[in-house]
């Protein structure tokens, strides 16, 4: 953990890794056994569930998020990965930080407008599988991409700082 | 233009593509006057496609399946079947690598669980190191042909074309790519004096056995999806629920402790991937507002006379992609622009599916980002040079088998 930063931030940062982690490990796995309970429910019982596919749809958007989310943190997202391969030192950390600066950049306008789409379904009161309220389950949507951006800024700062990467990730 | 340009150079310094690809949506909404919360509708709509849920249950079974025993049980099983042929190991390691990279997605993941176990063994019946190192390299990546590959996935979700045609077709594309390398290893190691196994049926018995929860695991999958008892993404869920069921309850190998990290680890994989569709069906739909599928169709029909120049080009193009970017972004971004072009010239999407992937599996291998090369450099702990050097000729034999595939639509259409 960062001596430097305050202790709460350091709590929180954990507990969001947690959290996120947990969450992931969740929803994959009532992913698995919704599409095995729909299998046995069709094929034994011979009904379908009206609930599951809209369902496992839903919890698919989740993981990719959630999934993305841990991506940005391993730092395992898909790129072009020359700049690291072929160079290093000084040029490197410059590179990294203005990857992480367009991310976060890019990501917080995502997180915004996505928030503005959360609040219209809310002032809509629309619903998903059944009466979810539907803004709940797109609220993920703006959470992931703030995530995603908040860890880049920080990204950018220890890049900048040069201090090194693997310390990022624990933040 | 020159903006296009400059988001090339963000994605080549390194700027995850996602932002890329983001703010080249973004940027198009603005010029449109498109209000930003299109792209959150955009990223939504990933949930609006019910095959998706077979990525993230497929891929964890992949992992699952890499943890444990089953590929040493794999190599055990394909040793005690082929050993005794000349050229045996080769050709086992070929299969091997196939088989379970089909189940993995070429993610990298066969080069570290079976290159590890075939790259000892190889040397061991004596076979020439950089004849090793450029077949473990090249197997890494060779099944995505084969179902129920993640790449032919995403490419029939996002051409919307039939998953279980594409299956299908990819049967003799990816069986020719094996048998021509598997004639190349022969020859190579025509005059090397290499110890080959007796056949004994105790061996092949035991083996059997050994493996005897995991040979059924294709037959779960395939017949599952052609007798129609379930659908793709269902497939999934039963691969996954039978993977864990065997791994964890059955052999035991993997401790359960280490299952919500070996979830996690695969899904960092599914992020990466969804999160760049997501962005991705907002570019998309950008960019054919703006008519840039007519555009490329108008600008290739300069290039080109007809179907043959096209498909020469199409090669070309796919080549250069595909040392760029990784197989799955190249899918999410490139195949909605080039569908309509190629449509255009008379060719069929499976095909074009088949071409796309056989010449996307050749990016694995060539520089600057071949994935699988810079893998074997640091699993065999070899210059990334001589990795490269030692590939070479399994990669050209490779791209005689793409112009093959793509000029024999047969190869690819004559089983559907």
């Amino acid at each position: 953990m960062e001596s430097g930063s305050p202790r709460w931030l350091a709590t929180a940062a954990r507990l969001s890794r947690r959290l996120e982690d947990s969450l992931l490990v969740l929803l994959l796995a009532a992913m698995i056994a919704i599409g095995g309970w729909q299998i046995v429910v069709r094929n034994i019982i011979g009904t379908s569930l009206s609930w599951a596919d809209e369902s496992q749809r839903l919890i698919l958007l989740w993981i990719a998020l959630l999934g993305a989310v841990a991506a940005s943190r391993d730092r395992k997202q898909l790129r072009i990965d020359l700049v690291s391969r072929y160079l290093s030192g000084l040029p490197v950390r410059f590179f990294e930080a203005l990857a992480d600066l367009l991310t976060c950049a890019v990501s917080a306008i995502i997180g915004w407008y996505s928030l503005e789409f959360v609040r219209e379904s809310f002032g809509y009161s629309d619903t998903l599988v059944g009466s979810l309220p539907a803004w709940a389950i797109q609220s993920i949507l703006p959470l992931s991409f703030f995530v995603i951006a908040w860890r880049h800024l920080l990204d950018a700062f220890l890049a900048v700082m040069g201090r090194p990467r693997e310390r990022a990730s624990n933040l | 233009m020159s903006f296009a340009l400059l988001l090339a150079a963000l994605a080549l310094a390194g700027v995850p593509l996602f932002v890329v690809i983001a703010g080249s949506a973004l940027w198009g909404y603005h010029n449109a006057d498109i209000d930003l919360q299109a792209i959150a509708i955009e990223i939504f709509g990933i949930a609006e496609m019910p095959i998706l849920a077979a990525i993230p249950m497929f891929t964890f079974a992949g992992y699952l399946l890499s943890e444990g025993g089953a590929p040493g049980r794999l190599v055990r099983l394909s040793q005690a079947l082929l050993g005794w042929l000349p050229g045996g190991l080769a050709i086992i390691a070929l299969a091997a690598c196939a088989i379970f990279t089909a189940f993995t997605g070429a993610s990298g993941v066969t080069i570290i669980a079976l290159g590890a176990l075939l790259y000892p063994a190889l040397k061991q019946a004596g076979y020439p190191e950089n004849f090793n190192l450029g077949l473990v390299t090249t197997s890494g990546s060779l099944g995505l042909l084969f179902a129920p590959s993640l790449p032919l996935i995403l490419y029939g979700v996002v051409a919307k074309v039939s998953i279980d045609k594409l299956f299908v077709a990819g049967i003799v594309p990816g069986t020719l790519m094996i048998a021509l390398l598997a004639a190349w290893s022969l020859w190579v190691n025509r005059d090397n004096r290499v110890r080959m196994e007796d056949f004994t049926w105790q061996e092949a018995r035991d083996a059997v056995w050994a493996s005897r929860w995991e040979i059924p695991l294709p037959v779960i999958v395939l017949g599952g999806i052609y007798s129609g008892y379930f659908a793709v993404s269902e497939a999934a869920a039963v691969t996954a629920i039978y993977v864990l069921f065997v791994e964890m309850i059955v052999h035991r190998e993997i401790p359960w402790r280490r299952l919500p990290l070996i979830m996690r680890e695969s899904m960092v994989l599914v992020g990466g991937i969804l999160l760049i569709l997501g962005v991705s069906l907002a570019s998309t739909n950008v960019m054919i507002d703006a008519g840039v599928p007519g555009m490329l169709f108008e600008a290739t029909r300069g290039l080109v006379s007809g179907p043959v120049s096209f498909l020469w080009l199409l090669l070309g193009f796919l080549l250069v992609l595909g040392a760029l970017l990784d197989i799955f972004s190249a899918i999410v971004l490139v195949v909605p622009l080039l569908i309509p072009v190629a449509v255009g010239y008379g060719i069929d999407p499976i095909h074009l599916g088949i071409i796309f992937l056989a010449a996307m599996q050749l990016g694995y291998l060539t520089p600057p980002v071949g994935l699988n090369l810079f893998i074997a450099s640091y699993r065999f702990d070899k210059s990334i040079t001589q990795i490269y050097l030692s590939t070479l000729p399994f990669l050209l034999i490779l791209m005689a088998a793409v112009i093959m595939i793509t000029f024999i639509p047969a190869m690819s259409l004559g089983l559907l």
